[in-house]
């Protein structure tokens, strides 16, 4: 069992200005787990790419089952059964589930002709093997991200793969679908196939690898058991210092009432009744927490706060007064800021400067513009002040934002909502996707926020998030209020059961 | 790929310069496969220009500044939407609109010049602004694609003008039994655009063009208003996340695009034509789309690609001379445009040759 199936021997690779990989050995066993960790920019996309063939190392060996191999296209990969499946997708949406498998290696009849219905045959065939349940006809667009994911992970399979590769696979699945995928990874690698399993969320590998790789700045800090280390010392690992895992709160000084819904009714984006009646009290100095399975209304929870859904009905009241025109400027003007769950889409105009998006929604108000023209001193100085304030990095106010990796990308966001210290703040899913550094600085912001008496609604769909930070947890279920627990005293069981909509509050308690 | 920002921000400047110089490599070739002599061809290009000293050099040059104005200001317009995300395909017809509105009041007002011209600019602008609000209004309102409306409304402005307004109220009555087609009257002479130097006919349309250039690169990059222009063109999702009213901005800046094609059509009329012809399809309003794709939608870019294709107008008619038809300034500019749409080749040319010596490569994406 325990054979040396690919094995790494002091790859290094360097682009300008950075060294990527530094001597970076690794032994990887047949059937094994082996999940790569490390912070955003730790070298382990890079190291995945020379892997699967899409860098060429500046130095260092690939060995795979006992033979040197050299890797210099994806081609090459291919042929010595890598297989890759991106953290972006690389599926032609217009085509069928079938299509997408074979495409590249297509079955062909009389060597010319496409034989449709042998790539659906053998689709079908191989999601029956491995127990990947996908319809071989239906059409990508139309199935839901964690089976697309299935798609590229059957695609490798069709080329015969029998190492995997995958590059934070679950940063775009629900945790629905990561168990799932989980299900799926020990499945494969009971039947003999060695995977790599690129992530940062350590809670995550802890639960599906047999050992971790830590990465920090090109260079493997360490190879650990699953079964000898925790997540302290992963984090330890990963980012070089200790980190605050555990989120230390002060106890909240609650003040007055400052956003307040009655009945709020909303439609969701297929048309249908998505909130169904939600009345809350958000006080100053508090972190609310909106706890539940994704799809039960936080996103138009969310929007019809914001502004940006239209309300059936209910009222929305901000200090005492009831807001009657619902449009996210005449909201802001209110006092209310927002992280978006989206960052790139929603939350930045990615080709403007940081300097440019640290201003987005106040480009009107002074100090920011005088009469309809641009103060540029004032945006500058502003910006520069808030970079420093914020750690953002590079610490240049001319970069554009889209050049910035994703934790500074949301503290560009946080820049601009926390820095005009607004009475309000709906936070949505601020750290998904973020690395264990940013994700603590977030909760050190929105920790600070509420010291200075901030009422803060956060929605996620973290759980152990919603838990650490939230001093009330309110749990959306089908678009109500299923209950409402106070932080200190709910439980994760208790909350689950609440999410899947079996008990409420009263019934708990009894 | 790893491109540091400055050089990437270099490489956007240089990109239509290549562009340019690529179309008129193959423009070249071009003439030779035809059997054509390119230098002689290329020698009254740049002649017709104005930019070969000869004796009627200011004259031409004259011409091509005329040229270059109408082409500016229509790829201005297009700029303009552009940046807000919308395509204005109907600069054609707010053209025709302002043409028409200029040709009226150039009639009609007989005010004194300093009165008279910046009224009608004001008039043709306001025309072709709402015009153009039209193709907005369904957008916003009955979500009708602006690509779609404004192609429609081309034909719409055009026949209205063309069928109705110039052969039915605004025609010059003809002598009995003479059914040629006459234009309109010729507008006052207070109305007509006054000149820099009246002996090559230099008048001053090239310093309109000129103004609404700087005005149009102050808007867009100086005042509060271009910045949520620019925001809507680059993400409309989260300019109304951040309280931006993009349907307003959207109006606005499809007022402005409209209200710069109509000020090249009163332009036109103005210096050139002095009357609404029988006949009038001048393409204008689709060369903008051009100017605009190769000035890189920045105001003194689009600026730049008139001047030069406005001066390859009028060359290409002095390239006849060596029997190559004039027709040539269309293949350029086609040429232009295919090279900068294609210019991800152009970019990664450029990259790869120029990397070498500007080796301060920062890292962003490891």
């Amino acid at each position: 069992m325990s054979m040396v199936y690919l094995e790494l021997k002091g790859i290094s690779k360097s682009f300008p200005g950075v060294k990527a990989n530094d001597h970076i050995s690794l032994e990887i066993e047949k059937g094994e787990v082996l999940a790569v960790v490390g912070e955003k920019g730790a070298g382990k996309t890079t190291l995945m790419n020379i892997l699967s063939g899409f860098y060429q190392p500046d130095e260092g060996e690939i060995w795979i089952d006992g033979r040197l191999a050299s890797i210099h296209s994806p081609s090459d990969a291919i042929a010595l059964k890598i297989g890759m499946v991106h953290q972006h997708f690389t599926l032609v949406p217009v085509f069928t589930v079938a299509e997408n498998i074979v495409l590249g290696a297509e079955p062909t009849r009389f060597k010319a002709v496409l034989d449709f219905k042998g790539a659906v045959k053998k689709a079908r065939e191989l999601s029956q093997r491995f127990g990947l349940n996908v319809d071989p006809t239906a059409v990508v667009e139309s199935i839901p991200v964690g089976q697309q994911q299935r798609v590229e992970i059957l695609k490798t399979l069709y080329r015969g793969a029998e190492t995997l590769i995958l590059d934070e696979p679950t940063s775009v699945l629900t945790p629905q679908e990561t168990q799932e995928l989980f299900k799926t990874i020990k499945m494969l690698s009971s039947e003999g196939k060695t995977i790599l399993f690129v992530s940062h969320k350590l809670k995550e590998v802890l639960s599906i690898a047999d050992r971790i790789a830590v990465l920090r700045n090109g260079k493997v800090r360490g190879v650990v058991k699953v079964k000898e280390t925790n997540e302290r010392e992963l984090a330890k690992l990963m980012v070089g210092r200790d980190v605050v895992l555990e989120v230390k709160k002060s106890p909240p000084l609650v003040g007055e009432v400052l956003l307040e819904t009655k009945g709020l009714k909303a439609l969701n984006s297929k048309g249908l009744l998505a909130l169904k009646g939600v009345s809350l009290q958000l006080r100053a100095g508090e972190i609310l927490g909106i706890a539940g399975v994704e799809g039960n209304g936080q996103t138009e929870l969310v929007e019809a706060l914001t502004g940006l859904r239209k309300l059936e009905a209910g009222e929305i009241w901000i200090k005492r007064n009831r807001l009657k025109k619902y449009n996210p400027g005449e909201v802001r003007q209110k006092g209310l800021g927002h992280i978006p769950e989206d960052r790139q889409k929603r939350g930045l105009v990615l080709p403007f400067t940081v300097a440019y998006n640290l201003i987005l929604g106040r480009q009107t108000q002074t100090p920011f513009s005088r009469r309809g023209w641009l103060s540029f001193a004032q945006i500058d100085t502003s910006a520069e002040e808030r970079i420093s304030l914020f750690d953002i990095r590079p610490p240049r106010k001319n970069v554009e934002a889209k050049n910035l990796s994703g934790g500074n990308q949301q503290k560009v966001i946080l820049a601009r909502e926390l820095s005009f210290a607004p009475p309000i703040i709906i936070a949505a899913q601020p750290t998904r996707g973020l690395d264990v550094g940013a994700t603590e600085f977030v909760y050190e912001r929105l920790l600070k926020a509420r010291a200075e008496g901030t009422a803060i609604l956060l929605v996620s769909l973290d759980l152990e998030e919603i838990m650490s930070l939230s001093d009330r947890i309110i749990v959306l279920y089908e678009g109500e209020i299923r209950g409402e627990l106070d932080a200190s005293q709910a439980t994760e069981e208790e909350l689950g059961l609440l999410m899947l909509g079996v008990k409420r509050t009263d019934e708990v308690k009894a | 790929m790893i491109i540091p920002r400055l050089e990437e921000k270099k490489i956007d400047f240089l990109v239509p310069f290549v562009a340019v110089l690529t179309a008129l490599v193959f423009g070249f070739i071009l003439i030779i496969l035809t059997g054509g002599d390119a230098f002689k061809g290329y020698q009254n290009l740049f002649a017709g220009m104005g930019l070969w000293p000869d004796r009627a050099q200011l004259f031409r040059l004259a011409r091509s500044l005329e040229n270059a104005s109408v082409l500016a200001l229509t790829g201005l317009s297009v700029a303009l939407a552009f940046r807000c995300g919308l395509f204005n395909i109907g600069v054609e017809g707010q053209f025709l609109v302002g043409a028409i509105s200029a040709a009226y009041f150039g009639i009609l007002l007989d005010l004194p010049s300093f009165i008279t011209i910046p009224l009608i600019l004001v008039i043709s602008f306001i025309h072709g602004g709402l015009w153009a609000s039209i193709a907005t209004y369904l957008k916003l309102k009955r979500g009708v694609h602006e690509v779609i409306s404004t192609i429609m409304l081309n034909w719409v402005a055009l026949n209205l003008i063309e069928n109705y307004l110039v052969v039915g109220p605004l025609r010059v009555p003809a002598d009995p039994g003479v059914v040629v087609p006459t234009g309109t009257h010729t507008i006052n002479a207070t109305a007509q655009l006054w000149s820099i130097i009246p002996a090559i006919g230099l008048k001053v349309d090239i310093i309109i063009a000129l103004l609404a250039t700087i005005a149009i690169y102050l808007l867009l990059f100086r005042t509060s208003l271009g910045y949520e222009i620019r925001a809507v063109g680059y993400n409309q999702e989260a300019s109304r996340y951040s309280g931006i009213n993009v349907d307003r901005t959207m109006f606005i800046a499809m007022f402005i695009s409209g209200g710069l094609a109509a000020i090249s059509g009163a332009v036109l009329v103005m210096s050139v034509l002095h009357s609404y012809p029988a006949v009038f399809r001048p393409g204008y309003g689709f060369d903008g789309i051009a100017m605009a794709l190769v000035g890189n939608t920045t105001p003194f870019g689009v600026l730049s690609a008139g001047l030069f294709f406005g001066g390859v107008r009028q060359g290409a008619a002095m390239m006849q001379l060596v029997g190559i038809h004039k027709s040539f300034a269309d293949i350029l500019q086609a040429l232009a445009v295919i090279f900068v749409a294609a210019q991800g080749i152009i970019r990664y040319l450029l990259i790869k040759y120029a990397k070498p010596i500007t080796a301060t490569a920062v890292a962003e994406d490891v």
